[in-house]
C-alpha cells in the first residue's frame, strides 16, 4: 500500500511531462508544415535554453540567463509570434560633434550606416513575451526572458516579424527562474 | 427388399448420430454464465495511469520520429553573419566551427543612375548548387567600378577573369553568392566582403569535403 501511494504522484508527474512534450512536438510539426523555410524558436524553460531552428534543423542554442512568467500564462506549451525588434536609438548622422562607436559622424563612405541588430536589442513576441539581453531593466506587465547579449543580437538578425516561437513552460510552478 | 431395409436403417442411424453431434456441439460452445456479482477483472488506478503513460510514451516516440524525419540527416552549414561564424552541423552536433567574413552592407553607386549595388550577404535557407575546384572569378561590373576602372564592353574579355581570388574551392549558392577562399585571412571575422562568405583555406577544404550538391546552408 505504501509503495502504491509513493509511485502514483511520480506517475502523474511523468504523465504531465509527457503530455507537455507531446503538445510541444505537435506544435513544432504544425509550424514546420505551415512554413518549411522559416526560422522559429523553441523556448524550453525546463531545459533553460532557447533553440533557433529551421525545419527541425538546429541552428543555434542560447542558454537562458533569467526569466519571469506572468501567472496568467497557460500551463502547457503555447505558440507565440514575433511582433517587432526594437534597437537602441542611433544618433542622426549630420551632427558633426557626435561620434558613434569612435567614428565621427557623418560617415565618409557613400552608402548608409549599417547598425542592424545590437546587443541591446529587444524582441517583442505576442502574446506578452519580451526577449532581451541581461543588464537591461525588466519590462513590467509582461513575461520576459534574458539571454546573453551576443545571443540576442544573433536572434534579432535571424528573426523577422511574424516568425513563430514555441514556449515550453517549466514543469515546476514558480514563474521565475535563473540559470546557474 | 432386404437391401432397401438395410439402407433405410443406415440412413436413420446416420441421421440420429448427426443430431446427437449437433446437440453436443451447442452444449460445448455455450458461454458459461458468469457468477453473479462484480466482473472477473478490475483495473486499479495505478494500472490505468501506467497504461496512459505507456500510450503517451508511444505517441511522443511517434511524434519525435516524424520530427526527425523532417530534419536533414546530411551535414549542413549554418552561417551567423552577425558574429561572422560558420558552423558545419550534422543532426544538431557541431562538426566544425570556423571564422568567416560576410557582406559589408555597403552601397556602391555607379556612374549611371541605375547602377547601385548593395554588398550584403542574403539571409535565409539555401542549397549548394555547385561545388567547384579551382574556381575562376568572372568579375562583374561593380568590381571595375569599385576600382574606378571602366568595365570591359565584352562579357568574355580576359580582364574579367581572376584565377586567384576565390581560392581552391567554391560552393555556389545561387545568384552569384558563394562560399569561397580569401587572399587576406587576417580580415576574416569582419564584414568586408561583397556578399559572399569567405573562409580560410583549411576551413574551406573541410566545408568542401563535408558537403555535396544539395546540402543545406542556413544564413542568419
Amino acid at each position: 500500500m505504501e509503495n502504491r501511494a509513493v509511485s502514483e504522484p511520480d506517475s502523474a508527474a511523468i504523465e504531465r511531462a509527457l503530455r507537455q512534450r507531446k503538445a510541444a512536438l505537435e506544435l513544432e510539426i504544425r509550424q514546420i508544415q505551415t512554413d518549411r523555410e522559416a526560422y522559429y524558436l523553441i523556448i524550453d524553460l525546463s531545459g533553460k535554453a532557447v533553440h533557433l531552428k529551421s525545419s527541425a534543423n538546429l541552428l543555434r542554442t542560447c542558454p537562458v540567463q533569467n526569466y519571469r512568467l506572468l501567472p496568467r500564462m497557460p500551463d502547457g506549451p503555447m505558440l507565440l509570434h514575433m511582433v517587432n525588434r526594437v534597437h537602441p536609438v542611433t544618433p542622426i548622422p549630420g551632427e558633426r560633434r557626435r561620434r558613434l562607436r569612435g567614428r565621427r559622424l557623418p560617415v565618409d563612405f557613400v552608402g548608409r550606416l549599417v547598425e542592424g541588430p545590437r546587443e541591446a536589442t529587444r524582441l517583442y513576441l505576442t502574446p506578452s513575451l519580451v526577449i532581451q539581453p541581461t543588464g537591461l531593466s525588466s519590462p513590467s506587465g509582461c513575461s520576459h526572458l534574458e539571454l546573453q547579449p551576443a545571443d540576442v543580437k544573433a536572434l534579432a538578425s535571424a528573426l523577422q516579424p511574424g516568425n513563430a516561437a514555441i514556449l515550453i513552460p517549466p514543469m515546476d510552478a514558480p514563474g521565475n527562474g535563473t540559470s546557474r | 427388399m432386404r437391401t432397401y431395409v438395410q439402407l433405410l436403417l443406415l440412413t436413420v442411424s446416420w441421421m440420429a448420430g448427426a443430431i446427437c453431434c449437433e446437440s453436443q456441439g451447442q452444449t460445448e460452445t455455450a458461454p458459461k454464465k458468469s457468477p453473479a456479482g462484480p466482473p472477473a477483472f478490475r483495473t486499479s488506478p495505478l494500472s490505468r495511469v501506467t497504461t496512459s503513460v505507456s500510450r503517451l510514451k508511444a505517441k511522443v516516440r511517434d511524434l519525435q520520429g516524424i520530427l526527425d524525419s523532417l530534419a536533414e540527416r546530411a551535414p549542413y552549414i549554418v552561417i551567423d553573419t552577425v558574429h561572422n561564424c560558420l558552423q558545419i552541423r550534422q543532426q544538431a552536433r557541431i562538426i566544425r566551427s570556423a571564422t568567416c567574413a560576410t557582406g559589408s552592407a555597403k552601397i556602391l553607386l555607379g556612374p549611371d543612375p541605375d547602377d547601385t549595388w548593395r554588398f550584403e550577404t542574403p539571409k535565409g535557407r539555401f542549397r549548394v548548387q555547385r561545388r567547384v575546384v579551382n574556381p575562376i572569378w568572372k568579375k562583374p561590373v561593380w568590381a571595375f567600378v569599385e576600382q574606378n576602372m571602366p568595365p570591359p564592353v565584352l562579357p568574355w574579355d580576359f580582364s574579367r577573369l581572376d584565377v586567384t581570388t576565390l581560392g581552391k574551392y567554391a560552393l555556389e549558392l545561387g545568384d552569384g553568392y558563394e562560399i569561397h577562399g580569401t587572399l587576406y585571412p587576417s580580415l576574416l571575422g569582419r564584414h568586408i566582403t561583397h556578399g559572399c562568405i569567405r573562409l580560410s583555406d583549411e576551413d574551406l577544404e573541410s566545408a568542401y569535403a563535408l558537403t555535396e550538391v544539395g546540402s543545406l546552408v542556413f544564413v542568419y
